[in-house]
C-alpha cells in the first residue's frame, strides 16, 4: 500500500467502516418518520419507509438464524429447525418489503430488499428482477450491484458478476472486496458441485478471481462509496 | 460512474469524460469550468505571444506529444537561459497536491501559472514587467475579446492577468491521462491489456523488495493526491532518493538542493517531489535535473540505492539497494510501458488550435 498521510488514513479507515458496517444489510434505514403525537395519519412514503424497517428487522433476525444453522453442522434435526425458523424470518421480511413497494413503487431501498430475501429463500429469477428495478430506480445503488451480482453467480451468469465487481471496483471498494470473498466461496461450491457449469468455465473464473485479487491489494480506493447515502 | 451519463448538458456546462475509476478533480470554487473558459485555455497555452520576446509558449516547455515534458534534461527558457530544473510532466496534474517539484505552499495552478510568465531567475516566458503589453497583444486579436468574454461572461475588461491564469488552469485540469494498458487493465478489467513480462514487471513494482510503490503509489504513481468529495487533508510528500552526494555527507549541487530551499532546513536537503510515472517512456531524460538518461539508469540507480552509495545520511531509508537479474529489469521497463496512454499524447481536445481546427463542442 502506498503511503498516505495520518489524516487520509484516518479518513479511510472511518469510510471503509462505515460501508463495512451496512455490508450485509441491504442498506441503512431511510429516516423514519418523526411523529408529533397529533399526526395521526402518514404519507405513503412514510408508511412505506416504516414497513422497510420492519422488514430489515425480520431479514436481520433471518440473517441470524441463517447463519446460526450452518454452524450446526453435526446436529442436523436442529440444523433444520434453525433453517425453517430463518425462512420465515425471510418471509416475514418479504411481506414487509413487498408492503413497501406497494406504498411506494419508487422505494429503490425495498426492491433491493425484495432482491435480498428472494435471494436467500433460493428464488434466483425473482431477485434478479427486484435488483433490476431496484437499479433501474437508482443506478448508483452500489448494494444492489453487489447483491445482483451475488445473484448472478447462482444462476451461473459469471460474465454479468465480473462486469459488476469492475463497477463496484472504480465505485466502492469496500463492496467489491465483499464481492470478492463471496465470489471465492461460490467458487469453492462449484468445484465440489460444478451445477451444470464447464470445468474449464470455472477454472478461468478462479485465475479471474485470482488476478483481481491481486490488483486490488497493488491499488488502494480511491473514490469514497457514494455512499454515506447508503 | 462519474460521468453525467446519457443526460444532455447545457451548453455551459463542462463535461468531465473522466476514465473509470478516476474521481472528479477539485476545482477552486472561483475558477469554476465552462468549456468556453477550457478553449481560451487551450489557446493562450499554446500562444507564444505569452512570452516577452514572442517565442515560447507554455507548450514550447510541456509538449504534447512529450505527454507535456519537452524532451531535455533542463529547460531551456525563451531567451535560452537554462532551468535549473527538468520540465514535468502535466498529465493528471489536476490531482497533484503541491505543485513542481519541490514546494509545499504551491498548491493551485492558478497561482503556478504566474511563475512561468514573470519568473526571471531564471527567465522562463519573460514577461517580468510586461504585464500591460501581453494584455494589450490579447487585446489586438480580436479572436481573444470574443472568447474572454464567453469565458467570464458579464466581467468587464475580462482581458487581465488574472484571468489568463484562470483560464490556462482550467485547461490544465483537462489534462487526464487514465487510458494505458495498464489502466485497462486496473480499471477497465481488460484481463490481456498488458503482456505477461508487464504483469511480471508490476510484481516487482508493488514488491516490497523494490518498494518503487512505496512512493509512487495510487492512481497517478506519485503518491498521495487531491480530488473533489475526498476526506481529510493530505500533505506533499518529498525524498531524497540518493542522487547526489557532494562536497560532504548528502550534500546536492548548490544550486538545487530540493525543498531545502524553501524550507531551509538541513533534513530537507536534496527531497523532491515523487513525480507522477505515468506516459514516464514518453518522457526521458529523468529526475529533476534530467540526470539519469534512460528508464534502464533509473533502475540501475535504485538497484545500487542511490548513486552515492550508502554514505549519505539525507537518503530516504526506502532507498537501500537490491537485487534485480537482467531478465527482472526487463520486466520492470515493460511495467513501465504499459503505462503510456497513447489516446493521451494524440487526443485533439488537448493539441493545438493555432495549427489543428478546434475539436466540435
Ligand atoms: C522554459 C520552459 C517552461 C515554460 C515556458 C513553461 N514551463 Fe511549466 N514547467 C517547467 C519546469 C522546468 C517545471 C518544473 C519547475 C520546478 O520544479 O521548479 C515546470 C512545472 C510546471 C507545472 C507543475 C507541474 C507539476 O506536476 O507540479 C505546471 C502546472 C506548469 N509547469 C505549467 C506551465 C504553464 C501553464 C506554462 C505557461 C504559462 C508553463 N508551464 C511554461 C518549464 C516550463
Ligand atoms: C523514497 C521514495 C521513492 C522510491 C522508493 C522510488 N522512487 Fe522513483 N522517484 C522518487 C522521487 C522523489 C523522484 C524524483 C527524484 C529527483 O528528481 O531528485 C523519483 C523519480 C523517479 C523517476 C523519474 C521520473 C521523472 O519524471 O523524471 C522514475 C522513472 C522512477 N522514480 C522510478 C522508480 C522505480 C522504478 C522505483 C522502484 C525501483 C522507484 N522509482 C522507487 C521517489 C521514489
Amino acid at each position: 500500500m502506498w503511503k498516505m498521510s495520518a489524516v487520509a488514513v484516518v479518513a479511510f479507515v472511518l469510510l471503509h467502516g462505515a460501508a463495512l458496517a451496512s455490508g450485509g444489510s441491504p442498506m441503512p434505514a431511510p429516516r423514519s418518520p418523526r411523529m408529533a403525537p397529533s399526526a395521526p395519519r402518514l404519507t405513503p412514503e412514510q408508511e412505506a419507509a416504516q414497513r422497510y424497517n420492519d422488514g430489515l428487522k425480520h431479514k436481520d433476525k433471518a440473517d441470524a438464524l441463517a447463519s446460526e444453522a450452518e454452524a450446526e453442522a453435526s446436529n442436523a434435526k436442529k440444523r433444520a429447525k434453525l433453517e425453517a425458523s430463518a425462512r420465515k424470518e425471510y418471509e416475514k421480511a418479504m411481506k414487509e418489503f413487498l408492503g413497501a413497494t406497494d406504498r411506494n413503487p419508487a422505494m429503490f431501498q425495498a426492491h433491493g430488499g425484495l432482491g435480498y430475501v428472494y435471494r436467500k429463500t433460493g428464488d434466483f429469477a425473482a431477485a434478479l428482477k427486484a435488483y433490476d428495478r431496484a437499479l433501474e430506480l437508482e443506478p448508483k445503488y452500489t448494494p444492489a450491484i453487489e447483491y445482483r451480482a451475488e445473484a448472478y453467480l447462482g444462476v451461473n451468469r459469471v460474465d454479468e458478476a465480473k462486469t459488476a465487481y469492475m463497477a463496484l471496483f472504480n465505485s466502492d471498494r469496500a463492496r467489491a472486496d465483499e464481492l470478492a470473498a463471496a465470489m471465492k466461496s461460490w467458487l469453492q461450491r462449484r468445484r465440489q458441485d460444478a451445477a451444470g457449469l464447464a470445468p474449464e468455465t470455472i477454472e478461468d473464473f478462479a485465475k479471474w478471481l485470482s488476478q483481481r485479487e491481486e490488483i486490488a491489494g497493488q491499488t488502494s480506493a480511491l473514490i469514497q462509496p457514494h455512499g454515506s447515502r447508503w | 460512474m462519474h460521468a453525467t451519463g446519457g443526460r444532455a448538458a447545457p451548453p455551459d456546462t463542462f463535461e468531465w469524460r473522466l476514465p473509470p475509476g478516476f474521481p472528479p478533480p477539485r476545482v477552486p470554487p472561483d475558477n469554476p469550468m465552462t468549456p468556453a473558459k477550457v478553449e481560451l485555455g487551450r489557446r493562450l497555452f499554446y500562444d507564444t505571444r505569452l512570452s516577452g520576446n514572442g517565442t515560447q509558449a507554455c507548450a514550447g516547455c510541456h509538449r504534447q506529444t512529450l505527454a507535456f515534458t519537452d524532451g531535455r534534461p533542463r529547460a531551456v527558457g525563451s531567451t535560452g537561459e537554462v532551468h535549473p530544473r527538468s520540465s514535468l510532466s502535466l498529465a493528471n496534474v489536476a490531482y497533484n497536491v503541491a505543485l513542481t517539484w519541490a514546494d509545499p505552499d504551491l498548491r493551485s495552478l492558478e497561482e503556478q501559472a504566474l511563475v512561468p510568465m514573470f519568473r526571471e531567475r531564471p527567465v522562463e516566458l519573460g514577461l517580468a514587467g510586461r504585464e500591460k503589453e501581453l494584455v494589450a497583444r490579447l487585446e489586438a486579436d480580436g479572436l481573444y475579446a470574443g472568447m474572454f468574454r464567453a469565458a467570464f461572461p458579464g466581467e468587464p475588461g475580462a482581458i487581465r492577468i488574472g484571468n489568463v491564469t484562470r483560464a490556462l488552469a482550467a485547461f490544465e485540469r483537462t489534462l487526464i491521462s487514465g487510458d494505458s494498458p495498464y489502466d485497462r487493465l486496473v480499471y477497465q478489467g481488460r484481463m490481456d491489456a498488458l503482456p505477461e513480462a508487464a504483469w511480471r514487471g508490476m510484481r516487482l513494482f508493488f514488491s516490497d523488495r523494490l518498494a518503487c510503490s512505496k512512493c509512487h503509489g495510487g492512481i497517478n504513481f506519485a503518491g498521495v493526491v487531491v480530488f473533489e468529495g475526498m476526506v481529510g487533508r493530505v500533505e506533499p510528500v518529498f525524498q531524497n532518493t540518493g542522487l547526489y552526494n557532494l562536497g560532504g555527507p548528502g550534500n546536492d549541487p548548490a544550486e538545487d538542493d530540493g525543498l531545502r530551499s524553501v524550507t531551509h532546513r538541513r533534513r530537507d536537503t536534496g527531497r523532491f517531489r515523487t513525480p507522477t510515472l505515468r506516459n514516464i517512456a514518453l518522457s526521458a531524460p529523468y529526475m529533476h535535473d534530467g540526470s539519469i538518461p534512460t528508464l534502464e539508469a533509473v533502475i540501475d540507480h535504485y538497484a545500487a540505492g542511490g548513486r552515492a552509495g550508502d554514505n549519505n545520511r539525507y537518503k530516504s531509508l526506502l532507498i537501500r539497494g537490491f537485487a534485480i537479474t537482467a531478465a527482472e529489469k526487463h520486466d520492470l521497463i515493460e511495467f513501465l510501458r504499459s503505462l503510456t496512454d497513447e489516446s493521451f499524447v494524440t487526443d485533439a481536445r488537448f493539441a493545438d488550435p493555432w495549427r489543428s481546427p478546434g475539436p466540435v463542442r
